[in-house]
């Protein structure tokens, strides 16, 4: 009789932890030396639909996303209100229209923030729990 | 002009191949430049009429080669390159072209300049026509995207401004504006009609057979604006193109010409997505003006639309639901001018009605089938049916595409 409820909890935490994955919070995260503390969530998503190309000092806006995974959907779910497939269809039509070149990718968190520590002018987003002293995250406004 | 185009070209291949090995640096491809492409294969089949091609015993002239090749030479600068091969139906026959290549400088978000053969913004759709795998449907809806008319309206050589305005809180406004002159290709279906038409006006003249039928585009010139309100998935447009074609043949031992102008060709357009449906819905009026052989055909403006819904059941399998109609003339929507030229009434009018499935096996690889029922023959169909037309005809496609 005392087996039923732990086994029913168990059951529950194995149904409940799927979904507590899938939203994953993210961090958008630039380069330490990047000047920018705060960006409006639309100035973001701005910049990774390519329609927002500059930072305030002129310098260029390298973007890179994340290959696949629950951060990468959390983002572009809850940023850019687009579901992954629909992003990467965006892109794809400017790629092959000739109006613009996606993104780079990278595999997951670790080589995000590789990326981004390496480039002052590159922003991208990581796993929230990832956060570290080699990148500077974004305060979304 | 041609050479021009051709030492353009050469000049930014070079340019292309530079910046994929920087000096003093690694080589890294990937870094550098990059390349794309696509393969697409398709069938058609039709009942009562050819379309675009001997579709009655059913097709495979349906395909898409592309090479694409992008590099990000500055944070301003990006040179650009895609080779298309194609052939539907009788039009491309694998030819090996230049689909578009430019250099492409962009000052701010709202100021940039492309120069080189750029794609030209028609409607929502045209500037990824080629691509069949970014749409729900093989075929684009023919009363905006009709595939007889792409060589004139698909891309021009020469320049095109661009940029994006941010409205605040209001939203977004891109826009695109462009001049330049179109390689016409004399294959298309188009021109092949214009030398039909040219013809008959030469039987009925008695002038002799046509030959060495040759188009020469004089411009093409529009621009589009695309706003983005706040609500997520809503965009509206508006779409202008005008441009003109001379036409230079022999008609017996004489030369004669012709000159085709599609002018004031307006596009309205709305499209709603969310991310399981997506609803789009455009609207055109364009006027033809033609004169062969010093007869003015008289043209009238056309009028055209669709409807059309897109369901994801899931994420990569779909279903689609098209209805389109076009008039050659929106003050002869009854198809009385033919009638009185004594060809019959539904070569003034083309109404479809479409579903389609789509299934996307991979983010790469995609399969699609369709089957349209039409009533009418407006749109060139008597180029592929020079025996007669049917009113009511059927077409049925499955086509497959990857890219990479």
């Amino acid at each position: 009789m005392v087996m039923l409820p732990c086994r029913f909890v168990l059951i529950c935490l194995l149904v409940l932890l799927p979904t507590a994955v899938a939203a994953a919070d993210f961090a958008v995260v630039v380069n330490k030396e990047n000047p920018v503390e705060i960006l409006d969530r639309d100035e973001v998503k701005k910049i990774f639909l390519g329609r927002k190309t500059f930072w305030p000092n002129g310098q260029g806006i390298d973007v890179v996303l994340q290959e696949e995974g629950e951060v990468h959907q959390s983002f572009v779910l809850e940023i850019l209100h687009k579901s992954p497939r629909q992003f990467q269809m965006y892109w794809k039509l400017a790629l092959f229209s000739g109006t613009g070149i996606p993104p780079k990718q990278q595999s997951d968190d670790q080589a995000v923030k590789a990326a981004v520590s390496a480039d002052p002018k590159m922003i991208g987003y990581i796993d929230i729990r990832q956060l570290d002293d080699t990148i500077k995250k974004i305060l979304l406004k | 002009m041609k050479g021009l185009l051709g030492a353009f070209y050469i000049l930014l291949i070079g340019l292309l191949s530079l910046a994929a090995i920087p000096p003093c640096q690694a080589f890294d491809l990937d870094e550098h430049l990059s390349i794309n492409g696509f393969l697409s294969q398709g069938y058609i089949k039709s009942s009562g009429n050819n379309y675009l091609g001997d579709s009655l015993d059913g097709s495979f002239q349906l395909n898409e080669f592309a090479l694409t090749l992008n590099s990000a030479v500055t944070d301003n600068l990006r040179l650009g390159l895609q080779l298309l091969s194609r052939d539907v139906g009788e039009e491309g026959n694998n030819d090996v072209l230049i689909d578009w290549a430019m250099a492409d400088y962009r000052w701010h978000d709202w100021l940039g300049v492309r120069l080189g053969k750029v794609k030209l913004p028609i409607g929502l759709y045209n500037q990824g026509r080629d691509s069949d795998f970014l749409r729900p449907m093989v075929f684009l809806p023919q009363s905006i995207y009709d595939e007889n008319k792409r060589t004139l309206v698909v891309a021009a050589v020469g320049g095109s401004l661009y940029g994006n305005f941010s409205l605040g809180a209001s939203g977004d406004l891109e826009y695109q504006a462009y001049y330049g002159r179109v390689d016409f290709r004399e294959d298309s279906g188009q021109a092949r009609g214009m030398e039909q038409l040219a013809t008959r006006i030469a039987q009925m003249k008695h002038l002799g057979a046509v030959s060495d039928f040759e188009a020469d585009n004089r411009y093409v010139y529009g621009g589009s604006l695309v706003y983005t309100p706040p609500l997520d998935g809503l965009r509206l447009g508006v779409s202008y193109f005008t441009g003109q074609t001379d036409f230079d043949f022999d008609v017996g031992a004489a030369p004669g010409d012709a000159q085709g102008t599609m002018k004031d060709f307006v596009v309205l357009s709305i499209e709603y997505s969310t991310q399981k449906w997506t609803v789009a819905a455009e609207y055109t009026e364009q006027t033809g003006d033609r004169e062969i052989l010093g007869t003015d055909i008289p043209d009238g403006r056309s009028q055209g639309g669709y409807v059309q819904l897109c369901y994801h059941f899931l994420d990569r399998f779909g279903a689609s639901l098209l209805y389109d109609v076009f008039y050659a003339d929106k003050d002869d929507r009854d198809g009385s001018s033919f009638v009185a030229q004594g060809q019959p009434d539904f070569l003034g009018w083309r109404k479809d009605l479409g579903v389609g499935l789509h299934w996307e096996i991979s983010s790469q690889w995609l399969i699609k089938a369709e089957y349209h029922m039409v009533d009418g023959a407006a749109l060139q169909l008597p180029v592929f049916n020079p025996e007669g037309v049917e009113r009511d005809w059927t077409y049925f496609v499955l086509k497959t595409s990857f890219n990479f």
